[in-house]
């Protein structure tokens, strides 16, 4: 057998292999079982991050820095990361103007009457939520499926985040509202790390984007 | 009656007269002896005539003018008693009046409480009440206030220009009623006193005018229309039938609703004819005015005179306007002081049971209940209700002393606040009087400064007596002889269903037969279930009389169905009577899992949930039904709470194994000699799943002893599986016992690893579990990969 044809065939396995592995990555980060909200964030952060990155390492042998991680593409990285985060205020504020989403869209109180607790929740709470996503769709899955998918690889990420997304929210009783949101930074943000390949520029305009959105809702509520 | 007695008058003078003439010529050689009042009571007596009873009709018809009844209107209210802001309609009832109710003029006003009469200047002047603008607050201006309600019918008049007015609603009105026209007026006062009417001076109306304005003058324009907020547009914005004009005359209008405020006053003046004619040879009748008090003093001093010369007054030099401007003020009235029933709440109150009994040993008293209802009330839920409670040994005693302190009524609800028509206390007191008053006062607050009371009391006599219905399961032998159960109580204090809530509603299982019993101290049983006298059906029990303190019965019909035993029976000392009853109630055989005893309840009970705090600031726990909690360390023990029978059998479930070990080995579940499930210790985050199970069936025996006494098909059997779960949480400390974490038993061989792994922080658990998992999900992917072939690295 010639090597391009095994390399074709290993490629293929690895691509079935890795899908499976995404799809129990998902589903074990949802399902293990947990007692509590530290529990969730621990088991959220083990299989959507760490679990990849030893799956980077170990099983594909490849560098951590080739799936999204890293500041290569600066100048790309602060244009499209710019961009899109303009693109995303924008769809925010249309969103929230012309739709049904201010009334279906909750926001603790304590968040609303105290600066320090929305502070504490953008920034970490979001924002650690919104990295594990970042990494595990626009890094992981994206740089594994863009080479061999190209473009098309944007598409594969964006279903299955909204898919996924979709499913979580709907089974944990929540409504679809609560999630638009990361909704349009999963499709903002996948344009920002195709561009850039790192998913460190959009993580850092979808936390921008989450800050100033969330501002502007308590805002007009005041 | 008048006319009659005139016309009687007049015949017997007629003939007295014809008489007299005939009877002088016959008798006139007697000329010069005649004696008139002589012969006058002789034709008297001839024609049956009785003089005394003629004088006394005579002096009747002298003072009958002064008894006739003038024209008169009174009002009502709907509704009688109305409250703040709510819509009440006055009706006036003219009677008297010759004219038809259409065709009376109905003058309204209305004096709300703050617009009192006053003068610009005065401290209490309000210009908002000032609505003619006339730099007084009087009469005038509450005709305008009421008519305007009328008239303007809620008209939306402050969205239009009044710059026309299209409509033909003019009226010109006729003094005395719309039906008196091309009649002469002539306007009469009655004295309330002597009873005479006398004409006065001059006749008008007392309509409400606008500035400038005459009402009832034809002419009703757009500066009345804006006055009158009516519409220019409608001839009739009120809907009454007659044009606005008319209405504000308030011709035949003799009702009125608006919207009531604490202190609103209202009258009504009707102008009509009464049904005395005046003495002018032309059709006229008089035309007078009634008003609601009747009150209308005539001015003394005032001068009056004879103008018709018959020697009697019937004219007086006073003007109408005197009624306008000094009458109609004096008869306003209060709707909401409607007097009587209608302010006073009507409380009914009755109690149960019908011979509460009290128990002086403080166990078994029955519970008195006292239930109230309040006829009248406008809210039932906003009434403030206060119980009360005296005691005395005469059911009618001078005075009730003090009322007992609510501490002193045994699990007594509350007897002050909003709400409370029904008053519970137990009969459990030590000492007690033949007969208690429960008094009951309840107040309703209608508006800020008043309100409406009512009370009534209930004397309700009390049994003393330690005595107690006690209820046995029973056991039937081949000959369908029945005998109690003596381990099997039913429904006592002691027995598992102590837990229930409400032991006087004692639940049996279906087609069950039963046995009550009182003690033997008593004589003359007379025991009735539902009513109906029942007696023993046992043979030997038939025979012996003083076996009648005990009773066999079956416990039948549909689930929930309630039924009552009572016995009555005479008390063998004091020779008192005693009725004694108990409720039973069909119930569905059921079991639960619960704390075996105190001491168990220390190391294992139910999860507690949460609170309940009733009014009285009393917290109440709330437990979970299906979910314990038990201390590490310690054992568990269980008992099975049977409610409606007692079984002979049942089997315990632990985490779904059934557990038949009856002997006591110290690490697996068993169950002891009374039924009881004992667990072992265990560490925290250890659960249980434990349940119980029987089967209430009914033997053959049972089914044969109904048909055969009671006449119950044999066929009807009933059967049902009982069962209860719970799940049993272990954990280091459990809420309401002081037991801590004990140390952990020692283990047995081949434990180590199993306790070693329940030992250790579930925080390290779950990641240890996180790592095995990721690397369970490397390998597998890892070996997958491997086994396809790689191409060879240059």
């Amino acid at each position: 057998m010639s090597d391009f044809s095994v390399e074709k065939i290993e490629n293929r396995k690895e691509i079935v292999i890795t899908s499976v592995f995404i799809v129990a990555c998902l589903v074990l980060s949802t399902v293990f079982p947990s007692r509590n909200s530290v529990e969730n964030i621990l088991k959220s952060v083990f299989f959507l991050v760490l679990v990849p990155v030893f799956y980077i390492k170990t099983i594909l042998r490849r560098r951590i820095n080739e799936f999204g991680l890293n500041l290569r593409n600066a100048k790309k990285g602060l244009l499209w990361g710019g961009m899109m985060l303009a693109v995303s205020l924008l769809a925010g504020y249309f969103l929230s103007n012309t739709s049904a989403f201010r009334s279906n869209y909750h926001m603790s109180s304590l968040v609303i009457e105290s600066f320090g607790y929305f502070l504490i929740s953008v920034l970490f709470f979001s924002g650690l939520a919104l990295f594990v996503q970042e990494y595990f769709f626009r890094g992981f899955i994206l740089s594994f499926y863009r080479k061999d998918f190209s473009v098309w690889a944007t598409i594969i990420q964006l279903g299955a985040y909204l898919l996924a997304a979709s499913i979580l929210e709907i089974s944990s009783g929540g409504n679809l509202w609560q999630i638009t949101p990361f909704m349009i930074l999963a499709a903002t943000g996948t344009i920002t790390a195709y561009k850039s390949r790192s998913m460190l520029y959009s993580w850092a305009s979808g936390m921008i984007f989450l800050f100033m959105f969330n501002a502007y809702l308590i805002y007009t509520i005041k | 009656m008048t006319l009659k007695i005139k016309k009687n008058i007049l015949a017997v003078f007629a003939i007295c007269f014809l008489l007299a003439g005939n009877i002088q010529s016959a008798l006139a050689f007697d000329w010069v002896d005649f004696d008139a009042t002589d012969k006058m009571d002789d034709i008297l007596n001839d024609l049956g005539v009785n003089k005394a009873e003629l004088k006394y009709s005579i002096r009747s018809m002298n003072v009958s003018r002064r008894k006739k009844y003038p024209p008169k209107v009174s009002l009502s209210f709907n509704p009688s008693d109305p409250v703040p802001l709510q819509k009440v309609t006055a009706v006036a009832t003219p009677v008297y009046f010759m004219n038809d109710t259409q065709d009376l003029y109905f003058t309204w006003y209305l004096q709300t409480k703050d617009c009192p009469e006053a003068k610009r200047g005065d401290g209490n002047y309000n210009s908002k009440c000032d609505l003619n603008n006339d730099t007084r607050v009087n009469i005038e201006d509450y005709k305008i206030k009421a008519m305007r309600i009328i008239v303007s019918n809620d008209f939306e008049w402050d969205k239009i220009q009044y710059d026309s007015d299209g409509d033909n609603d003019g009226y010109e009105a006729v003094m005395g009623g719309d039906d008196q026209k091309e009649k002469k007026d002539y306007c009469y006062i009655h004295e309330m006193t002597t009873g005479d009417e006398y004409q006065l001076k001059d006749c008008m109306h007392f309509f409400p005018n606008a500035p400038h304005e005459t009402t009832g003058d034809g002419s009703f324009r757009k500066d009345e229309e804006s006055f009158w907020h009516t519409d220019p547009r409608n001839d009739d914005t009120a809907y009454t039938g007659n044009g606005d004009e008319a209405n504000v005359a308030g011709l035949g209008l003799n009702e009125f609703t608006w919207t009531y405020e604490d202190g609103d006053k209202v009258g009504v003046a009707v102008e009509g004819i009464s049904s005395d004619a005046t003495q002018e040879s032309d059709s006229s009748f008089r035309i007078m005015w009634a008003l609601v008090n009747d009150d209308c003093p005539f001015p003394e001093g005032t001068d009056t005179e004879d103008t018709n010369g018959d020697g009697i007054d019937d004219s007086a030099d006073l003007s109408s306007s005197y009624i306008n401007d000094t009458c109609l003020i004096r008869n306003l009235i209060d709707p909401s002081e409607g007097g009587g029933t209608g302010e006073r709440l009507s409380v009914n109150l009755s109690y149960s049971p019908e011979n509460p009994i009290n128990d002086p040993s403080e166990k078994n008293g029955d519970q008195l209940i006292i239930r109230s209802s309040i006829l009248n009330a406008h809210d039932e839920n906003y009434l403030n209700y206060k119980w009360e409670v005296f005691e005395s040994d005469d059911p009618n005693p001078d005075s009730w002393d003090v009322a007992l302190l609510k501490a002193k009524l045994p699990e007594a609800t509350q007897t002050t606040g909003l709400n409370l028509n029904t008053f519970k206390f137990k009969l459990n007191m030590p000492e007690i009087k033949k007969y208690l008053k429960i008094k009951l006062t309840v107040t309703e607050n209608v508006s800020e400064d008043s309100a409406r009371t009512g009370h009534n009391d209930i004397i309700i006599p009390i049994t003393q007596s330690s005595e107690k219905i006690r209820v046995f399961a029973t056991s039937i032998s081949d000959d369908l002889s029945m005998a109690k159960d003596p381990d099997k109580e039913l429904c006592g204090s002691e027995s598992d269903e102590g837990e229930s809530i409400n032991q006087s509603i004692c639940p049996i299982a279906k087609n069950s037969i039963i046995e009550a019993e009182v003690s033997e101290g008593l004589k003359d049983y007379l025991w009735m279930l539902d009513g109906q006298t029942i007696s023993n059906p046992n043979e030997k029990d038939k025979a012996d009389e003083g076996a009648n303190n005990h009773i066999f019965f079956p416990i039948t019909g549909d689930i929930k169905e309630q039924h009552i035993l009572t016995l009555t029976a005479t008390d063998q000392e004091t020779g008192e009577k005693i009725n004694l009853s108990r409720t039973f109630e069909t119930a569905e055989p059921s079991v639960r899992i619960l704390s075996a005893d105190e001491e168990s309840w220390e190391t294992c009970h139910p999860e507690l949930l949460g609170y309940f705090i009733d009014l009285d600031g009393k917290r109440w726990d709330d437990w979970s039904e299906n979910k314990f909690e038990a201390v590490e360390g310690y054992g568990i023990k269980l008992k099975a709470a049977f409610s409606g029978f007692k079984p002979e059998n049942y089997v315990w479930f632990v985490n779904n194994e059934p557990i038949t070990n009856r002997e006591t080995p110290s690490n697996d579940p068993y169950v002891d000699e009374d039924g009881n499930l004992i667990l072992p210790a265990q560490a925290r985050g250890y659960f249980y799943d434990v349940s119980v199970v029987s089967t209430y069936s009914p033997d053959y025996l049972v089914n044969k002893a109904l048909n055969e006494y009671w006449n119950m098909p044999i066929t009807q059997l009933y059967e049902k599986t009982v069962k209860d779960s719970i799940i049993i949480e272990v954990k280091d400390s459990i809420y309401g016992s002081e037991l801590a974490t004990a140390s952990t038993p020692k283990n047995k061989d081949g434990h180590v690893l199993a306790n070693l792994i329940s030992a250790t922080p579930a925080y390290l658990a779950f990641l240890v579990r996180l790592v095995l998992t990721a690397f369970v999900m490397l390998f597998a992917s890892g070996l997958i990969l491997s086994f396809s072939p790689r191409p060879e690295k240059e």
